[in-house]
Order: C-alpha cells, then structure tokens, then sequence
C-alpha cells in the first residue's frame, strides 16, 4: 500500500454511498472540513500525511484510491478528535468505516492481516502455549484453556471477515 | 453474587503481561471481589478495522457467556474493556442489531439477551477500597495515565476512569503529578504499522512527566504499560536519554499499600526496574 496521492480524475457517487453503509460511517457528510481532528490529532504530529480531514474530504469527494492508500490504517483510534468534532462526524469511526470498505475489496495492510490470523483460528491474538501456562502455574494463575476451533470456525462462518482472511473478497 | 465476577482476560495479559493479573487478583481478594474464569475469545478490538460486523460476533460470544453464567464481566485491560462496553451497550440499545448478531451467535448456539454489564476493575476496586486497607504508603511524585479506552469514546465509557485513578494515587500516599499528557494515546496501537512511531509517541509521555519530575508513573491497561515500561526502555537507548520513571500498573501500586508483598504482585516482572525508587519512598 502507497503513500496517499490523491487521484482526482477517477472518481466515484458510490464511495460515499458505501462508506455510510457501514457502522460509523453513517455521518461523513455532516464534514463541513474546519480541521479539528487533524488538529486534535496525537499521530498527524509524527506523520503529516495522516490526516484525518483530507482523507475525509477524499472520500466526500469520492476519490477512490483513498482506499488503496495505507493512511487510514494510521489512526490510533484513540477518540480525542470523535469527543471534539464539532459537526458529530465521529471521524474516528469514519475511517474505521473507511478501512472496513477498503478491507471489503482486498485492500488490508499485512500486519493487520497478520494480526487477525490467530483470531480467525484460534479466537486469540496469541496462542497460549504449556510453557506460558507453566509459568503462569508457577505465578499462582490458573491456566488459560485452549478455545474449541471449531466453535471459532463457525461463528465466523460467512462473514466478510471470513472470506477477507481466505483471501475471497469481492 | 454480587461481588462475583467473570474475569476477562483478553490476549495480551497472559502472554505478555501476568504481572497485572496477578497484582489484580491479590488485590480483589482482599476487597473480597471474587473473580471466576472462562474460556474467552478476543474482545474484537484487532477485527474492527476488517470487518465490524465479525469484531462484535466476537465481543457478541464473551457477553453471551457472561449472561450464562449469570455474572458481570470486568476487564482489566481498557481495549477490552471500551470495546465490550460499547459492544454490550450497542446490543441493549439496538434491537435490529441484536437480531443480526445473535443470528449469527446461532451458528454456534449462543444468544445475547442484554442482561450483564461491562466494568474496569478500576472501577469495583474503587468502590470497595478504604483508608482502613491501607497499611503502608508509597510517597512518591505519581503520574496518572488512564490511556484512551477508559475515558473515550465518552458516549459509551463514562465510570469517571481519571479522577478514581488520581484518588487511588492519593489513598495510597502518592502525591498525584498533574502533567498534560494523562490521557493521550501510548502509542502500542502504532506499534502494527511502524515501532518508531510507537516509540516516538511513547516518548513523548516520559518527557511530558520527567518534565514535571515524576518518580513513577502508574496504568491501567497492558497496552499503555507496554509502552511506558517496555518501550520506555527502548527510547531511552534510542534517543540516548534517560526518563527514569517507572511505570506500575495501578493494582501494583495499590497492592503495595495494602501490605502486599512485592513478589506477589509481579513487581519483578516491569522492565523498567521501580526498586530503587520504591525503597526510596515506601514508608
């Protein structure tokens, strides 16, 4: 995934229409662009190319590489510019939303990929093996009990997630 | 039942930070919180940014467990915590989106019904916790950090996480060190895409409180932890600096006052050795 430079000549109506049908994106046109969250931003400071309020516009605008670009994935989610939009955008959820339709077209940086691997098996971010659950023993802890893959499997089963992680998606 | 319990541990403290559990559990024994075990999945958290709909079949299936056990889930970690709270909340509020997870909890017969609720163990220690338990005192400079997920997003997370912590520094006999960085992002949630960012963020917070002369510093979550104590360390070879502010987590710091012994809230596990400093102000 490429540093975001915006392509103007290849734009699209469905963008937006697609972003508001997932959870959080719901209220991306409220953005009347004042800045705040890039303002508010603790990660913009560290990486001028996050930010929030161009890849806001981008996607407003329907600039549909916003989707191929890594910088959404940036956002910490830490939630200080959702307390402070004046407009209720809520742009943290936005470009969770953003990185949900992104994700949908195959579009996922490898770490995430990575990350979600052990969820998809075994329900958790690390396997616990004996030798973690020994020296937990040796703590005085109970062990953590393997998850049934199974029940994992199927409760997955169908989701976009699922076929994101099989490598299926549209 | 009531102060029973079900421990949601997530992922990152029994691989990587037991010291918080262990510190936690001495702690609730002792204000008589009774903490029962599970098999859990992930909260959902890492599953977001793919696909929100499977992040909360995932928090879905913990909450669902809960509910048949008939108990209250409390996290210790503020990732768990704000992504179970706001999952459990949404549930509760959204009937049409209960419909459409449990449609998929069916799959592996579960069901969320919308009859527990979410805590912090911030939250259930503070409530039950009096000067009376406290037997030592730990007189030290303390800078608060709550993180993110236990102040924000407010709409859904609201227990008043930043003043408990600061009263909690005070019982224990800490003098709180007002600094501006208390509730800013640590920087873990960076560490994915770029360690140097993760890093750089993490630095950021030793300066803000060596900059107001902090002795220790104290969390509530595994993640900010890692980084004001692991990468602490990290930034300090890095940038060639020295912070020297030991982080402990907050059930660490009051377990020490209630007259816990060291070795049995994990202080030996921090990377950031806060011996000297403790040996120094423990009275």
């Amino acid at each position: 995934m490429e540093k975001m430079e915006p392509n103007y000549r290849e734009v699209s109506s469905e963008l937006v229409k697609e972003i508001k049908q997932e959870p959080g994106g719901e209220y991306i046109s409220r953005c009347y662009q004042c800045g705040t969250c890039s303002a508010t931003c603790v990660v913009n400071p560290f990486r001028n190319d996050f930010n929030p309020r161009r890849i806001i516009r981008m996607a407003v605008l329907g600039v549909e590489n916003v989707l191929d670009s890594v910088e959404p994935w940036y956002c910490a989610v830490c939630y200080l510019c959702t307390e402070r939009c004046p407009r209720e955008v809520k742009p943290a959820a936005v470009l969770m939303a953003i990185k949900n339709v992104a994700a949908k077209h195959g579009r996922v940086p490898v770490a995430f990929k990575t990350i979600n691997e052990n969820i998809a098996r075994i329900g958790r971010l690390f396997e616990i093996d004996d030798f973690t659950n020994f020296m937990r023993e040796d703590m005085g802890l109970p062990p953590i009990e393997p998850l049934d893959e199974e029940e994992i499997s199927k409760l997955i089963e169908g989701t976009r997630f699922e076929k994101i992680m099989k490598g299926e998606e549209s | 039942m009531a102060d029973d319990y079900l421990y949601f541990p997530g992922c990152n403290i029994p691989y990587r930070e037991n010291q918080y559990e262990l510190s936690a559990r001495a702690v609730a024994e002792k204000l008589g919180i009774k903490l029962h075990d599970r098999p859990f999945n992930c909260c959902g958290l890492n599953t977001e940014p793919l696909d929100e709909y499977a992040a909360l079949l995932f928090s879905a299936r913990n909450i669902a467990i809960a509910e048949e056990e008939g108990m209250d889930l409390v996290a210790l970690c503020n990732g768990c915590y704000k992504t179970l709270r706001v999952a459990n909340k949404k549930l509760h509020q959204d009937e049409r989106l209960r419909e459409k997870v449990n449609q998929g909890l069916s799959r592996i017969g579960r069901e969320v019904k919308g009859t527990i609720e979410v805590h912090h163990i911030l939250q259930l220690i503070s409530e039950r916790i009096t000067p009376e338990h406290i037997v030592k005192k730990v007189r030290a400079r303390i800078a608060p950090f709550t993180g993110c997920h236990a102040v924000r997003p407010s709409e859904y997370v609201d227990f008043g996480a930043a003043e408990k912590l600061v009263e909690m520094i005070k019982l224990a006999g800490g003098k709180v060190v007002r600094y501006k960085d208390m509730d800013k992002c640590c920087g873990a949630p960076l560490l994915a895409l770029s360690e140097e960012m993760g890093i750089s963020l993490a630095r950021q917070r030793m300066l803000s409180m060596k900059a107001r002369n902090a002795e220790l510093a104290v969390t509530m979550c595994p993640f900010c932890q890692v980084s004001l104590d692991g990468l602490q360390v990290k930034a300090e070879q890095e940038f060639n600096e020295t912070y020297d502010v030991p982080s402990l987590y907050i059930t660490q710091l009051l377990g020490l006052a209630m007259g816990i012994k060291p070795e049995k809230l994990g202080i030996g596990e921090n990377k950031k050795d806060p011996s000297a400093v403790l040996a120094r102000v423990m009275v």
